[in-house]
């Protein structure tokens, strides 16, 4: 147990301390995971949402697919991220290698099938009047789209927070996309996972202990909405 | 002029409607009723373009947004009362402030003014009834299409969502259980299409 309160008080000296180290990795997590999920809520929830409530052809074959991408293992994520960005891949004349946009591209593609999943489920759950009600006062899909989407708001407030921990809590991108490059592309879970490496548990445990104060941020704000979606 | 002849409808291997003719004039009434099961909500769903028969053909019908159907236990979003009002005008691209003012107007109408802003889900039965007539009457229907519209309001409720479909000047169809005057110039009878043909309106 000494290992671990030794291992805590530094961790909590490091981060009171402003380490540069764990600072920009706090800030480069946020930003990378922030905008991936942000591009992932425009994208994946209007395209699940719609999936669900209008059916246009190829649905099963959509709805498979964002299955598939909720559960693909982010390391393979990562190594398609590389396959695309390197040298040799199709989009290296980007330069995007190695780069926090890589990380951001490789965790748009977690965050769009969830947030896509999540919301079809949703929409294809919703009361099927609420179709009809839009049709028979003269709206078209954009409304209905839209309504459903409002009715939908608490499992969207879901899918955002899960999306979120998916993408801040992610390892295998940061590494092969982005390199865990230090002050560049090195995220608190690469942190995590290199300095736990070079047997520097307290500095690993710095960025853990933000992990862990993010998800109780985002649980609270879970909590937060829909007590006042409620009302 | 609306015009159904030979209509049927079925769901796989059940035949929901079954209807010979029917003929309703511009700014007529017409009531239909039948047990349940016998295909009225069917046939206002048809009529409102919501579901495409399976035969038949149906003529003189007025677009969705000016044909408006009510549902038998209407679907209120999320939101306020007045917010479910101006449905059909944003469907209409209204201007927000236009909407508004129209929507207390037609909540007015129904007597409903007392809870426009009050959150739909914690509205009664009869208070959301009230809201969807509203919500219908926004959209100045020139055909409503009624299922069982008096459910769930006392009588006050009651006279005053005839009083407000009267006073339209649109032609409208109400489905109930069982014919009254009070609702329609005339009516038809429905039955369960397994078990007979219905016939054109009397």
């Amino acid at each position: 147990m000494d290992f671990f309160a030794e291992g805590f008080r530094q961790a909590v000296s490091l981060l009171l301390g402003g380490d540069p180290d764990t600072w920009f990795a706090i800030g480069l997590s946020l930003w990378t995971a922030v905008l991936a999920v942000g591009i992932g809520v425009a994208v994946g929830a209007p395209l699940g949402t719609a999936v669900g409530l209008l059916h246009p052809p190829g649905s099963r074959a959509l709805v498979f697919l964002f299955r598939v991408g909720m559960s693909v293992p982010t390391v393979v994520v990562g190594l398609v991220v590389y396959g695309l960005l390197c040298n040799r891949g199709p989009l290296a004349r980007l330069e995007l290698l190695y780069s926090p946009w890589a990380i951001v591209i490789g965790q748009t593609a977690l965050a769009i099938p969830i947030l896509a999943s999540l919301s079809h489920a949703a929409a294809a759950a919703l009361d099927p009047r609420l179709l009809e009600t839009v049709r028979t006062h003269g709206g078209g899909r954009r409304l209905a789209l839209r309504l459903a989407l409002s009715e939908n708001r608490p499992t969207l407030v879901t899918a955002t927070l899960s999306a979120f921990g998916r993408c801040i809590t992610e390892l295998g991108i940061a590494l092969l996309a982005g390199g865990s490059l230090r002050f560049r592309t090195r995220t608190l879970p690469a942190q995590i996972a290199l300095e736990t490496s070079v047997g520097e548990f307290g500095r690993a445990l710095a960025p853990g202990l933000i992990l862990v104060l993010l998800a109780c941020g985002a649980a609270l704000l879970s909590h937060a909405i829909a007590r006042e979606d409620r009302r | 002029m609306i015009s159904v002849r030979d209509l049927e409808v079925r769901f796989g291997p059940v035949t929901a409607l079954r209807l010979e003719a029917l003929e309703l004039a511009e700014g007529g009434s017409l009531g239909v009723a039948g047990p349940n099961g016998s295909g009225k909500s069917t046939l206002l769903r048809v009529l409102a373009g919501l579901l495409p028969p399976t035969r038949g053909s149906v003529e003189g019908v007025p677009p969705p947004g000016r044909t408006v159907l009510l549902h038998q236990r209407p679907y209120l979003f999320r939101g306020s009362a007045l917010e479910n009002v101006t449905l059909a005008l944003r469907a209409q691209g209204v201007r927000r402030a236009e909407r508004l003012r129209r929507a207390r107007e037609a909540l007015a109408s129904l007597g409903a003014q007392g809870y426009a802003d009050r959150v739909a889900a914690d509205l009664s039965g009869g208070q959301r009834r009230r809201v969807a007539v509203a919500r219908a009457l926004a959209a100045r229907p020139a055909l409503w299409l009624l299922d069982e519209p008096f459910a769930a309001l006392d009588e006050e409720g009651r006279r005053v969502v005839t009083e407000v479909v009267r006073s339209s000047g649109a032609t409208w169809i109400v489905a109930a259980p069982e014919p009254t005057d009070d609702l329609a110039e005339r009516w038809l009878t429905l039955v369960p299409a397994d078990a007979s043909a219905a016939g054109p309106a009397a």
